[in-house]
């Protein structure tokens, strides 16, 4: 799954039917929870998401099974993972209105940190 | 001069001319050692406000009055090329500031929603805090008018109690300062400084002494917050090393920044008494600029529209 993830507010419904079901599902078995929306446009949804790596697909009778690859909480956090590495990457901390508890940390700080954290180590000792 | 065409092109270009000129002097100033002077949070956001809500300051109380009182109802005067040229100026730093604006709410927006249906959990103390599983070590606050403390998974599984509170204290201490709409405000700022290195720099310096309030906020006076903060800031640091995505150091070169200058300050003599902060915006002072200056210009209004048929006329 890359991590440009985007998933559509209808993706994410059929995703949430999927996930609530927790055992595979094929059009019929989940066009029940979308009474308005046609077969087809469950079956194009379902077909996109597992195009785009969230859903796994396997035959099942002779229709299409489908699962999700993963859980709720570990395909938002590799979306927003990836939202958060593009908007602090690309756009530049300034863009995004998000203050961070450490601004800055490069690669040539490793010794400084082994330093400061000496110091904390004495100080805790101390108050002790 | 055509009143009601000839206005909106007067109040444009000397919004355009006074914005270019008070850039310029802040950007002198802080190459001349403005930066120096500046440690307040709210000092620095008062600098960095000064060209546009001045040059706004000017044209309402100063310019418009002298134009309105002074200049004869029926004149038609063709405007010169200087005053178009200021007019397509001013709309250029208007236009690119409400653009700068629209792209950090538009960022933020995504990243609110993207975290939006994730796990919240409140946390001790009783702040919330949406807790994701990012790869960046990630502990902030997002969002302007609707804030609300993100942090990382992995930040909360490294810090023990103590340091989760005090980073937690940390963010509630920005929410409390209401520092991410003063960011957008800063970013939204329709000036030249904007354009200009002094600009960035002041923006950035901007950013480092609200990170040092925050700490000076959440932990106070009590020598075992502090340490806490400090080791917490160390951790966040190491897992940002590990992480693999260090986030340049440049960004925040001035001389405020630095988690080094943040850790020996907490690990520092504790101060004798908890440090009063000003009011969450620098408007007592900014409302009394704006109230004299009219006060002030009253005598200058002819000699002002005399400069205004001068720059109408400029290059005619």
């Amino acid at each position: 799954m890359g991590e440009r993830l985007e998933l559509g507010p209808l993706e994410l419904k059929v995703l949430e039917v999927l996930w609530e079901r927790n055992r595979a599902a094929t059009v019929r078995n989940v066009q029940p929870s979308f009474p308005r929306l046609a077969y087809t446009t469950l079956m194009t949804t379902l077909d996109r998401l597992y195009r785009k790596g969230v859903l796994r697909r396997f035959r099942l009778g002779r229709a299409f099974g489908y699962e999700p690859r993963c859980s709720r909480d570990q395909l938002f956090g590799q979306m927003v993972s990836g939202r958060v590495t593009e908007l602090l990457a690309a756009c530049g901390d300034s863009t995004v209105l998000l203050s961070t508890l450490v601004e800055a940390v490069g690669q040539a700080d490793a010794e400084l940190l082994d330093e400061l954290e000496a110091l904390v180590r004495a100080e805790r000792a101390r108050l002790k | 001069m055509g009143f009601d065409v000839t206005l909106p092109l007067v109040l444009l270009a000397a919004y355009g001319l006074f914005s270019l000129l008070l850039s310029a002097a802040v950007a002198l100033a802080w190459r001349a050692g403005l930066r120096r002077q500046l440690t307040d949070a709210n000092a620095v956001l008062s600098v960095r406000l000064l060209p546009a809500m001045g040059s706004a300051t000017l044209v309402l109380t100063v310019v418009l009055p002298a134009f309105v009182i002074y200049e004869p109802r029926h004149a038609h005067d063709q405007p010169g090329p200087l005053l178009v040229i200021s007019a397509l100026f001013a709309l250029l730093v208007l236009g690119d500031g409400i653009r700068r604006g629209l792209r950090a709410w538009r960022a933020t927006r995504a990243l609110v929603r993207g975290s939006e249906s994730l796990l919240t959990r409140r946390a001790e103390g009783g702040t919330d805090v949406t807790v994701i599983n990012v790869k960046e070590p990630l502990v902030g606050v997002v969002g302007s008018w609707r804030q609300r403390i993100v942090a990382a998974r992995s930040v909360a599984a490294v810090c023990d109690h103590e340091e989760f509170h005090q980073v937690l204290a940390h963010e509630a201490a920005h929410m409390d300062a209401r520092d991410n709409l003063k960011l957008l405000v800063l970013l939204t700022m329709p000036d030249a400084l904007a354009w200009l290195t002094a600009g960035r720099a002041l923006t950035a310096h901007w950013r480092a002494a609200t990170e040092l309030e925050a700490d000076e906020r959440a932990s106070g006076t009590d020598p075992r917050k502090r340490v806490a903060l400090a080791s917490a800031l160390l951790k966040v640091a190491r897992l940002s090393l590990a992480s693999g995505r260090p986030r340049a150091a440049s960004r925040v070169g001035t001389q405020l920044s630095g988690l080094e200058q943040r850790v020996r300050r907490l690990l520092g003599p504790s101060p004798a008494v908890c440090r009063r902060f000003p009011g969450r915006f620098p408007g007592r002072r900014l409302l009394t600029c704006a109230l004299l200056i009219p006060l002030l210009a009253v005598p200058l209004y002819a000699s002002v529209h005399r400069l205004i048929e001068a720059l109408v006329a400029f290059g005619r």
